[in-house]
């Protein structure tokens, strides 16, 4: 059974809160669940100025606390960026391209499968 | 003061009937206490009365005894305001909760003590839909006359002041058994407002219960716009909340502005203990209500919003752009609690710890940050996380900072340090100008060092005068 752990939760910023009920509620979706089954990678996401990233391994996730040395991805946007694209607001992905309050870096493909359980 | 409980029992049962009169141990318990570190009393009694003239004979029987008469409702105020200081009869206006009328034309909602702020949610709802109520960060079941009494807030005390400014007129058992009215209907059938006469109400609101027992109040509601729309703003200083507050105080756009700090962010994801601030986290929560008539203007109102943040973003304050309610809800459905008002407010209520405590002050906002700077170092040095609820007042002209306190009650060490570190906030808000409110004794003694002698004189008097035989709520206020 998929698992989200966030590691220390009293010590875990709001927005790693946030993400892993954002996690939790996708992954009972099972389609969901399983585009993450194989995973192994590692995302850094910045949003705001709150660092966190996560890694996906054997199907579970865990939530840490500032960012990993050397991530598979990075995603870095304002949190409202952010929450954007976890509401499928895509039309809004481009202006926030453009207003470079939204990046991406690494490994893109690795981030597709993280786009299914961040739905919001 | 001596009373004869026997002889008071007895003729409590002979004014409502023994059903209504508790007397045994059990029964009492839960009305020597509540939820703060406050020592308890024990009643003598309790008693429901169901009506103004069964307060009228109690009274005038508890002066023949000389017996104190506490008033009490939900018992929430978190200032042992209702513990019986020196025994006595507890009036349990519980069931005294009628609502006798909405008047429309002047928006005002006439009820009893016992009346709660869900009861006037469900009964606007039902009757009313286009009028709306102000509603306290406190659970559904409290008293509205009893935090209006107290000088308590609500949600829309952005706009209109503490509650006690809400009230039209009252009725009143005093002290002697007299029925007194104030206010408009002092004159009129038509409780309108307070009247261009004296404001003898306020002989009642602000006494913690020591002048006399409200049966009934005329208090207003306002028009309920058809859009609104809620939103939360992070910011990653305390300092960047107090300013974004302040000056979106100053569109006079809005209907409720608000701050929280960040462990109550926590605490909506069901975190309780080991609390710490991540070191890239936000540590302020603004949040924003607004309403409009159309679209066009709740959209305008967005828009003006926006343009106040983008200005604050260029003089350096640093936020997040607003999140609306909705969305976190559907995320974390305990951020419902911040959705609609009242709220249960379990994460601070239903806590293994079992105590909650705080000091809530007025105060001036150009302190805001050094108060919550100072008071947070209180709160952390003894281990507390440093929760605080804020909210510019009446426009803006002056602010809320209340300092909230879980802690373990069932332990006597952590309830005398929680003891200490309230006093200490006490304190350190009053040397900045803030005046905590609902203040429990412990505190009027702190007030009694510094208050204008003749303004304590003149309570004193006042007191004496209405409550010849100091039977209402004695010690309380230290009178």
């Amino acid at each position: 059974m998929t698992e989200v752990r966030i590691e220390n939760p009293g010590s875990m910023s709001i927005m790693g809160l946030i993400l892993k009920k954002i996690v939790d509620n996708n992954i009972s979706n099972p389609a969901r669940r399983a585009k993450i089954a194989n995973l192994d990678s590692t995302i850094n996401i910045q949003a705001g100025k709150m660092k966190i990233h996560l890694v996906m391994k054997g199907g579970d996730v865990e939530i840490r606390h500032g960012w990993h040395a050397n991530p598979t991805a990075t995603v870095v946007g304002s949190m409202d960026a952010i929450m954007a694209v976890g509401k499928g607001h895509y039309h809004k992905v481009p202006l926030y391209f453009i207003t470079r309050n939204f990046k991406v870096g690494g490994n893109l493909f690795a981030l597709l499968p993280l786009m299914s359980i961040m739905k919001m | 003061m001596k009373m004869n409980r026997d002889a008071v029992i007895k003729r409590l049962k002979d004014i409502v009937g023994p059903d209504r009169v508790l007397t045994s141990q059990t029964d009492l318990e839960p009305y020597s206490a509540d939820m703060t570190e406050a020592e308890p009393h024990m009643p003598d009694a309790a008693v429901f009365p169901l009506s103004t003239q069964e307060i009228v004979q109690i009274v005038k029987m508890a002066n023949e005894e000389k017996c104190p008469l506490i008033s009490s409702v939900a018992r929430t105020n978190l200032g042992g305001l209702t513990i019986p200081e020196r025994g006595g009869l507890i009036l349990d206006l519980t069931r005294m909760r009628k609502i006798h009328a909405v008047n429309t034309d002047e928006m005002y909602i006439m009820i009893e003590p016992g009346t709660t702020f869900q009861d006037v949610k469900d009964y606007l709802e039902t009757h009313h839909p286009d009028l709306r109520f102000s509603y306290p960060l406190s659970p559904p079941w409290t008293g509205v006359i009893a935090n209006t009494l107290l000088n308590g807030l609500a949600n829309l005390s952005f706009r209109g002041g503490t509650m006690d400014q809400w009230i039209n007129c009252m009725e009143v058992v005093l002290p002697t058994g007299e029925i007194m009215k104030t206010g408009s209907a002092v004159l009129t059938d038509i409780w309108w407002g307070k009247g261009p006469i004296p404001d003898l109400g306020a002989l009642f609101y602000g006494w913690q219960g020591t002048t006399g027992i409200v049966t009934k109040m005329a208090v207003e509601v306002y028009p309920k716009l058809p859009y609104n729309e809620r939103a939360f703003i992070l910011c990653y200083r305390l300092e960047d909340g107090f300013d974004l507050m302040r000056t979106l105080s100053r569109t006079l756009l809005f209907d409720d502005i608000g701050g929280l700090s960040w462990p109550t962010g926590k605490m909506l994801f069901g975190l309780r203990e080991n609390l710490v601030k991540a070191s890239d986290e936000p540590e302020f929560f603004v949040y924003i209500d607004y309403a409009a008539n159309t679209k066009g203007e709740l959209s305008a109102k967005k828009k003006v919003l926006n343009g106040v943040l983008k200005k604050a973003a260029k003089r350096g304050v640093e936020f997040e752009n607003p999140l609306d309610v909705p969305t976190l809800v559907r995320v974390n459905p305990a951020f419902e609690k911040f959705a609609s008002f009242p709220t249960t407010l379990d994460f601070l209520l239903e806590t293994e710890a079992g105590g909650l405590t705080w000091v809530g002050t007025y105060g001036p906002t150009a302190h805001w940050s050094e108060v919550s700077r100072k008071c947070h170092a209180i709160q952390e040095e003894a281990g507390f996380p440093p929760v605080l609820v804020s909210r510019p007042m009446k426009l803006g002209h002056y602010g809320v900072a209340r300092f909230i306190q879980i802690f373990r009650k069932n332990d006597p060490e952590h309830r005398k340090l929680v003891r200490q570190v309230n006093e200490k906030i006490f304190e350190t808000a009053l040397d900045l100008g803030y005046i905590p409110y609902k203040a429990p004794v412990w505190g009027w003694d702190k007030f009694l060092k510094r208050i204008d002698p003749i303004y304590r004189q003149k309570m004193e008097q006042i007191k004496k005068m209405l409550d010849p035989n100091g039977i209402m709520n004695p010690g309380k206020m230290r009178l």
